[in-house]
């Protein structure tokens, strides 16, 4: 997996890079827009991150260079924004995530793997990890056969974890993507809700799909992935 | 080397920051006691050879300093922004609404911590705002409220008309102080609330009696004219 970082801060640049080949991705920097869009555009990157303020051509521009010329590479922008309505100006341009500065290399890191995932994957109208399945259609969650009443947030927050099945969510993408908000919260929201879903999803069943990754947050996954990754339940 | 100033002193109890534009002043000198910390914990570190705990042990506050900082961080670019007009997206609905939301996705959270929250309001409250950025603070609002509010007690929220606005009250008993109070999450979720609600053209009160704290939260109801005009969207009750 290869990964273009556009970010001008150069200790930023540098961590970022020296975490990220530490997982084994191939990295570049590059310090200005302009290098950017032309490095994003003529060669092959799994992943762009992009910071928006960068010399001689902002991120901005340089993303909606991109959605033209390469409407399926994932992009994930860094700000110091964190309004929602920065937030939904950052996706309406193209931007498939958003992190605000300052972040966590565990909280980037989750959402790099999340996106390259994501980028690979059709979108399904039926979710379906071991014998849980989800219809987005009709709202219909069952396991192993027998169905299984959700609230509506604990079916968005279900969908959410099995449409990133197999791979780490942080609490904060949680909080953004199944509650809509862009601070983190006071309360251990989170934390309960992953608790009622246990209860409905994994209480009788020898198999526990979700998952807690201890520093991170929680994952869902199937049987063989758990063995794999060795989390803890 | 920025010294601890006369502001770093540690607070006493129940000392609450001052609001608007001067919490700003506050929380930026609030982050030197964590930035100088964590400057002299990394000078001694680097300063010679030190055995492998003592780095290890520098770290940890290095991170610990940092998480404390990022909370600051975050509520000084919130604040920010609050005071920064931004472009609203104003519709017609009731206010009550989004507190019965805020209040049922929260109630498992409260639940856990003993805490019952009880919403009254028997009127319709309508109102014209941008209902997105509204729920949003609303739910920060009780997510703050919860977590300053003392287990097993009540969190009551009045919302009523009067005198033309929406006034919603919310009344709570005070636990401990949070860990770094006043520049607590919960305690700077709700210095950033108020600055959000005052950009929405709202006012904010808050008062103390006791360890019981009351915020009250005004806006002024929709025109009676527009209001039967429009479709009013909500009315869970």
């Amino acid at each position: 997996m290869r990964i273009l970082i556009a970010e001008d801060d150069e200790a930023l640049a540098r961590f970022v890079r020296q975490g990220l080949e530490g997982e084994h991705y191939s990295v570049d920097v590059l310090d200005d827009g302009e290098k950017a869009r032309s490095a994003a555009t003529d060669s092959e990157y799994d992943l762009v991150i992009l910071d928006l303020n960068l010399p001689r051509l902002d991120g901005v521009s340089v993303l909606r260079h991109l959605r033209l010329k390469k409407p399926s590479l994932p992009v994930l922008i860094l700000t110091q924004r964190t309004r929602v309505e920065d937030r939904v100006q950052c996706l309406d341009t193209g931007a498939d995530d958003y992190l605000p500065k300052p972040f966590s290399f565990t909280e980037l890191s989750a959402r790099i793997r999340a996106l390259i995932r994501r980028s690979h994957l059709p979108s399904e109208s039926v979710l379906q990890v071991g014998d849980l399945k989800l219809d987005r259609v009709q709202r219909l969650v069952e396991r192993s056969g027998l169905r299984i009443d959700l609230t509506a947030k604990e079916f968005a927050l279900l969908e959410y974890l099995m449409r990133n099945a197999g791979r780490d969510v942080t609490r904060s993408m949680i909080i953004e993507h199944v509650w809509n908000l862009t601070f983190d919260t006071t309360t251990n929201v989170v934390d309960v809700y992953i608790n009622y879903l246990r209860r409905k999803i994994d209480d009788g069943h020898a198999t526990k799909l979700i998952h807690t990754v201890r520093g991170v947050g929680y994952a869902l996954r199937a049987p063989a992935e758990v063995l794999a990754s060795g989390v803890q339940a | 080397m920025s010294g601890a100033g006369p502001q770093l002193a540690p607070r006493p109890e129940g000392f609450a920051l001052p609001k608007g534009r001067t919490a700003l002043s506050h929380l930026l000198h609030a982050l030197n006691q964590p930035l100088t910390g964590l400057q002299c914990s990394l000078e001694l570190a680097t300063a010679g050879p030190r055995p492998t705990d003592h780095y290890v042990r520098t770290l940890r506050e290095g991170l610990d300093l940092v998480s404390r900082m990022r909370v600051l961080v975050d509520a000084i670019r919130e604040l920010s922004e609050a005071y920064s007009p931004s472009p609203d997206d104003h519709h017609d609905f009731r206010l009550e609404t989004l507190l019965y939301d805020a209040a049922a996705e929260l109630q498992p959270v409260a639940e856990a911590k003993g805490v019952r929250i009880r919403v009254v309001a028997h009127s319709p409250l309508p109102v014209c705002a941008d209902r997105t950025r509204l729920a949003a603070l609303f739910f920060r609002v009780l997510d703050s409220a919860v977590g300053l509010t003392r287990e097993a007690t009540e969190l009551k929220i009045e919302a009523e008309p009067e005198r033309g606005s929406a006034r919603v009250a919310l009344t709570w008993s005070r636990g401990d102080s949070p860990d770094h109070s006043p520049f607590s999450r919960p305690e700077l979720g709700l210095l950033v609330a108020q600055a959000q609600w005052e950009q929405a053209r709202g006012s904010w009160t808050e008062t103390r009696s006791g360890d019981h704290q009351t915020c009250t939260l005004q806006l002024s109801l929709a025109s009676r004219k527009r209001h039967s005009s429009a479709a009013v969207t909500g009315g869970q009750q």
